[in-house]
């Protein structure tokens, strides 16, 4: 269904409600947010551990598309490697798809080396922590432009030029449909049904995994740590693998939104990202894998159309010219307060949290005056 | 529970209230909203069957530099009554900044680009400010299909755009289809580096200090000032960035202070903290007198000697060209003269007639193609202004203007006014670019 | 240091690998040791190179790390009694901010005074200040999360960056999205000077402000009523509500005290660097955060420590001119220690164990 949306946006969409739908470049890019949101599920929703520094595994990805796949590295001589770009063109330039799993797989890793040192601690010191390392990794990205002589990464100058996605040319005259390269394309398609992919890829290992061994562990160790390790769940091995699955998809991501603009900078790399994402998690219904989707789809959605499209109805409704941005990061907070104060289990809440979060109830009522708040 | 009924009653009331103006005014909306331009442009003005795109960040403290710019070229598009060559034309103004960061935005640049390469009718994009957002749309909107979509720049100064600068893959790489799309009218860095660097050697400057911002912009004209003073040999005795979002800057300048340089050097816009960065210099360095503050032109700009007050006074801010408000040229007086009259307004911002002699670059390869993209990119190139504007000048082959001239401001009584032209020689703005 | 209390150790449940916590802790103590030296001889070594820069960018760190100390706290008063991290505390220092420049200057014109006068309107602007974020860190409780406390955890964490959000805009709103600024409030004359450099008056006025400040925090926690309400609250909430405490007013009192800290704050933040954008917040206060959880979360002792000590880290990081990373890599350097003293001391440099709730 949702695969026939660029054909259903280009057929009805554009010339009546063109303010309210999102082409399919800006599909592409909630859609992209949304994968985010399904990958930090894993570590906040499932593993219950609050991390807010995502935003490190999504510049992770993005720099590896960076390296792989533009002439940064100009000085190897042309890598060419089932790349979009033609043989001998300076650089490193590997499949895209294959860049997209190298940045999964890297920020897999950065994830296990951040868990190793940090996720023996508990509770929000752990919070503060990753905090650090979503401020650490941006700061090393804008100076390492020379680690030592080594340009790295162009500083503040960002990487741009990055090849774009596409099947190559080799799979393109064989299969004709099948676009080279979608830059070429007119319009973002292609890079929509990608999106679209990865998000099922996301999703369907949110629902394996949940009802698998590792699941179950990281829900015993969510509830309550001590009584998991007691059990003989192996803490550390459970919580540094919701780190590293949680990261692939953050660091997929990044490498996608990369390939697609191609470029980025440092300043695509902010506290702001992390929150973002962070809230799309509990506001869709932590733990719950449909729930996160949905949160995911709709504060994106917001953010990058819903509040333009609502303020040029508003001025052309009203025949008004409120300067509608200026006031539209004040709606999306308020928005956000007031949705979590009349919603505070998220839109669609886990079966499981609800039970815990009603047995907390029970026993606070209990406990306290034995009447139920 | 009141607040959650009320909220819900909220929600269905802005829901219906949505619907229902949609379903009023579907038709109406889809004609004042062209389907697929970008959702940051403003309602199309003339009504011609192209269309002409202004680029520039609307939001922040550049708005009113912004703002000028796109009447600067609705004002030239107005004189010829919307019609280019055969072509009829009108002209959205379009949006790439935030105003959550009050700057561009990467990710509005990108979906601009992309709408932009949507638009078969769309002849041209004047813009951007930034050059880090023209470094995102330049290779986007190249891909277009029917050819790259051409695109002029008042006020992009960053040198790769255009000419290699170092940096692996430039300039080729904003042009992924190896046919150029992309010219501009505005002095390149090198220029305004090495002009700046000139006019310290006059003040008999010996050594100096760079501060730069760490953004692009900085550090690319803190390092074209670097290599040019070093070529003039002036001293330079650092180049260290200053933090944005620190509170103050004293302990930075008490290091400097060590060094006794005989004058400083910003490299970076004044938005970024600019402010404190002047207050502290002359708490610590002292007046401006006694160590020369010397700025680029990311601090020509009225918020200047406003967040600094009278820390400013007797600053310099260089800026590439002539001083809009003067422009020497008959043309050029023309066109403040026009502008004045038509903007109500007696000052004229940095980059606005440069917008207007950017409409003019674009119109002109309009009028001499055969109506496709491809033959409109061809033509941008190697074209002549005997009398331009901005004074006489070609767009030579890799699309920069033949323009070397950099005005040297001083702020005098909270205000920005020209001292002197600047014009380095072709051999020390090489040297700059390294 | 010894083993540390708070690591949940996967091997703890197995007896065969009881060794190893024992073998890092003392591997991570030499560590640490050794870090401390390194440390402790790049500050030597920058002071033998050059002392009077040494003192001179110490004093600055002290003048700046006072603000940080002074929001630092409401966020562990907040911590300690609802374990929440109250993302908007940071926006309520820059209304502390703007509510000193509207005072001061667009209502009462200091520019134009001095002397007793301007003493005076300082003084209005500094109680207007700190009354006004009280009250409007007491607002922020009474919307945004007072009805979440039996929410899930992380629910309030998500209306307090709503909050972040809606105060940081209104700000925009009100005053613009650029800076207001003004010329030189409080004397700049020199007590002294160190290698030609100026040690002015407004620096020591700061302290002036702060210390006191500080001191009558600690009393009021210490000493009043309230303020045993309030710690008995942040120990055992139920126990609390059975002794008959407010549970409510404690926690109110709580916010409003930490309001009133980071509107003094802000005074001292326009008074002294005379600039202010709505955006201010967010840097302070991820430091102010961040020096929190140094000095050991709920720890009002710790969490002024720790504030001074990113004062320090801060202004030796741009000012020292012996091998110093620059100040391009500040916030990389906070970070660092902060995961340095973590991992080394789980419950920050002062803090005691927290229990975890889930």
């Amino acid at each position: 269904m949702l695969a026939l949306y660029p054909w259903l946006y280009t057929t009805y969409l554009t010339n009546v409600l063109t303010q309210w739908f999102p082409d399919t470049s800006e599909a592409f890019v909630i859609l992209t947010f949304t994968v985010m949101a399904v990958g930090l599920n894993f570590v906040v929703g499932y593993a219950g551990l609050l991390d807010l520094g995502y935003v490190a595994f999504f510049a992770a990805g993005a720099y590896v598309a960076g390296w792989l796949a533009s002439e940064q590295f100009a000085s190897v001589g042309s890598v060419v490697y089932g790349g979009t770009v033609l043989p001998g063109t300076p650089g490193i330039h590997l499949s895209p798809w294959l860049v997209i799993l190298v940045a999964a797989v890297f920020a897999s890793i950065l994830g296990v080396l951040i868990g190793i040192p940090t996720l023996r601690l508990r509770g929000d010191y752990l919070a503060i922590v990753t905090l650090g390392f979503g401020e650490i990794i941006p700061q090393f990205v804008r100076n390492g432009d020379n680690l030592g002589g080594f340009n790295l990464t162009n500083g503040s100058f960002g990487m741009n030029g990055i090849d774009g996605l596409g099947f190559g040319n080799t799979v393109h005259h064989a299969i004709r449909p099948l676009p080279a390269n979608f830059l070429n394309e007119l319009d973002s398609r292609w890079y929509y049904w990608t999106a679209l992919a990865l998000i099922v890829v996301a999703i369907g290992g949110s629902l394996l995994l949940r009802d698998s061994r590792l699941g179950r562990a990281w829900i015993a160790l969510r509830e309550d740590e001590d009584a998991a390790a007691a059990m003989g769940v192996p803490l550390m091995r459970t919580k540094t693998l919701s780190y590293a699955i949680g990261a692939f998809f953050g660091g997929a991501a990044g490498a996608l939104i990369t390939l697609q603009a191609g470029a980025t900078s440092p300043t695509a790399f902010s506290l702001q990202v992390s929150i973002f994402v962070l809230c799309m998690v509990i506001l869709g219904g932590i733990g719950n894998v449909w729930g996160v989707t949905l949160g995911g789809l709709l504060l994106a959605y917001v953010n990058y159309k819903g509040l333009f499209a609502a303020g040029n109805t508003f001025n052309s409704t009203f025949n008004t010219n409120i300067d509608i941005p200026k006031y539209s990061n004040l709606i999306y907070g308020a928005a956000i307060v007031l949705f979590m104060l009349v919603r505070p289990e998220g839109l669609i809440p886990s079966a499981r949290r609800r039970a815990e979060l009603h047995e907390a109830d029970e026993e606070e009522a209990l406990a306290v005056d034995g009447s139920p708040t | 529970m009141s607040i959650r009924r009320l909220a819900g009653c909220l929600l269905l009331a802005g829901v219906t209230a949505v619907l229902a103006t949609n379903a009023v005014n579907a038709r109406p909306l889809a004609e004042k909203h062209m389907a697929g331009l970008p959702n940051t442009c403003s309602k199309p003005v003339g009504n011609g069957k192209y269309v002409i795109a202004t680029d520039f960040p609307l939001q922040g403290s550049l708005r009113p530099l912004s703002v000028q710019m796109a009447q600067a070229v609705k004002l030239e598009l107005t004189k010829m009554h919307f019609k280019i060559g055969k072509y009829s034309v009108q002209l959205v103004s379009c949006d790439d900044s935030t105003a959550a960061k009050g700057s561009w935005d990467p990710q509005t640049c990108t979906n601009n680009a992309n709408s932009y390469k949507t638009l078969s009718n769309l002849l041209g994009v004047i813009g951007t400010y930034n050059s880090g957002c023209a470094e995102i749309i330049a290779p986007i909107i190249n891909r277009a299909p029917g050819g790259g979509i051409p695109m002029v720049s008042p006020a992009n100064t960053y040198v790769g755009l255009t000419k290699p600068s170092g940096v692996a893959g430039e300039p080729q790489k904003y042009f992924p289809t190896g046919k150029r799309n992309y010219a501009r009218v505005a002095v390149p860095d090198n220029f305004q580096g090495a002009a700046d660097a000139l006019y310290l050697k006059r003040k008999g400057i010996k050594s100096v200090y760079i501060l730069n911002d760490a953004e692009a912009y900085g550090l690319g004209i803190g390092n074209n000032f670097e290599r040019a003073a070093k070529k003039l040999g002036i001293h330079v005795l650092g180049n260290s960035k200053w933090d944005a979002s620190q509170p103050n800057y004293q302990s930075l300048y008490q290091g400097i202070a060590s060094k006794h340089p005989q004058a400083v050097f910003l490299a970076g816009i004044v938005s970024n903290n600019g402010g404190q960065l002047i207050k502290d210099k002359v708490s610590v360095l002292g007046n401006n007198s006694k160590v020369l503050l010397l700025a680029a032109d990311g601090f020509n700009d009225s918020a200047t000697p406003k967040d600094a007050g009278a820390a400013s006074a007797g600053m310099y801010i260089t800026i590439g060209g002539s001083d809009p408000n003067k422009l020497s040229n008959p043309t050029g007086r023309a066109f403040v003269k026009a502008f004045k009259s038509a903007y109500h307004t007696n000052h004229l911002e940095a980059y606005t007639a440069y917008a207007a002699q950017a409409t003019l670059v674009l119109a002109n390869a309009i009028k001499k193609s055969n109506g496709t993209r491809l033959s409109i990119d061809q033509h941008l190139f190697n074209q002549k202004f005997p009398r331009g504007i901005i004074g006489s000048f070609r767009v030579d082959a890799t699309g920069d203007p033949t323009l070397a001239g950099v005005t040297v401001d001083v702020v005098k009584n909270g205000k920005i006014k020209a001292v002197t032209l600047v014009n380095p020689p072709l051999s020390l703005a090489k040297a700059a670019l390294g | 240091m010894g083993t540390s209390p708070g690591t949940a150790g996967a091997t703890s449940s197995r007896p065969i690998l009881a060794l190893v916590p024992r073998l890092r802790s003392r591997v991570t103590t030499t560590l640490g040791v050794l870090l401390l030296a390194l440390v402790v001889f790049w500050l030597a070594e920058n002071a033998i190179h050059d002392i009077r820069q040494f003192a001179l960018v110490s004093l600055n760190g002290v003048t700046n790390g006072s603000i940080y100390a002074l929001v630092a706290i409401g966020y562990t008063l907040v911590y300690g009694i609802l374990e929440l991290i109250n993302f908007a505390h940071g926006d309520v220092f820059s209304w502390g901010v703007m509510i000193t420049y509207s005072i001061s200057i667009s209502w009462l014109g200091a520019s134009g005074y001095s002397g007793l006068a301007l003493f005076g309107i300082l003084f209005a602007a500094l109680l207007g200040a700190a009354a006004f974020c009280a009250a409007l860190n007491m607002g922020v409780e009474r919307v945004a999360y007072r009805r979440l406390r039996n929410a899930p955890r992380l629910a309030p964490l998500i209306t307090a960056i709503g909050m972040s959000f809606v105060l940081s805009n209104l700000i925009a709103v009100v005053y613009g999205f650029n800076y207001v600024s003004s010329e030189p409030l409080l004397p700049q004359g020199a007590i002294f000077t160190i290698g030609g450099q100026a040690y002015g008056w407004d620096k020591l006025i700061v302290l002036l402000i702060t210390l006191p400040a500080l001191i009558g925090l600690m009393v009021v926690v210490k000493r009043t009523r309230w303020g045993k309400a309030m710690r008995a609250t942040a120990q055992n909430r139920d126990a609390a509500r059975l002794m008959g405490i407010d549970i409510d007013r404690a926690i109110a009192f709580a916010f409003g005290l930490g309001g009133a800290l980071a509107g003094v704050g802000g005074f001292v933040y326009f008074v002294y660097f005379t600039q202010g954008r709505f955006d201010l917040g967010f840097r302070i206060g991820l430091f102010a955060f961040t020096a929190a959880v140094l000095g050991g979360i709920g720890n009002i002792l710790g969490a002024a420590l720790g504030g001074y000590l990113i004062g320090f880290i801060e202004n030796f990081n741009s000012g020292l001119t012996w091998h110093a990373p620059g100040p391009g890599w500040t916030e990389s350097l906070v970070f660092i220690l902060l995961i340095l003293i973590l991992v080394f001391r789980p419950h920050g440099l002062l803090g005691e164990e927290l229990s975890t709730r889930s």
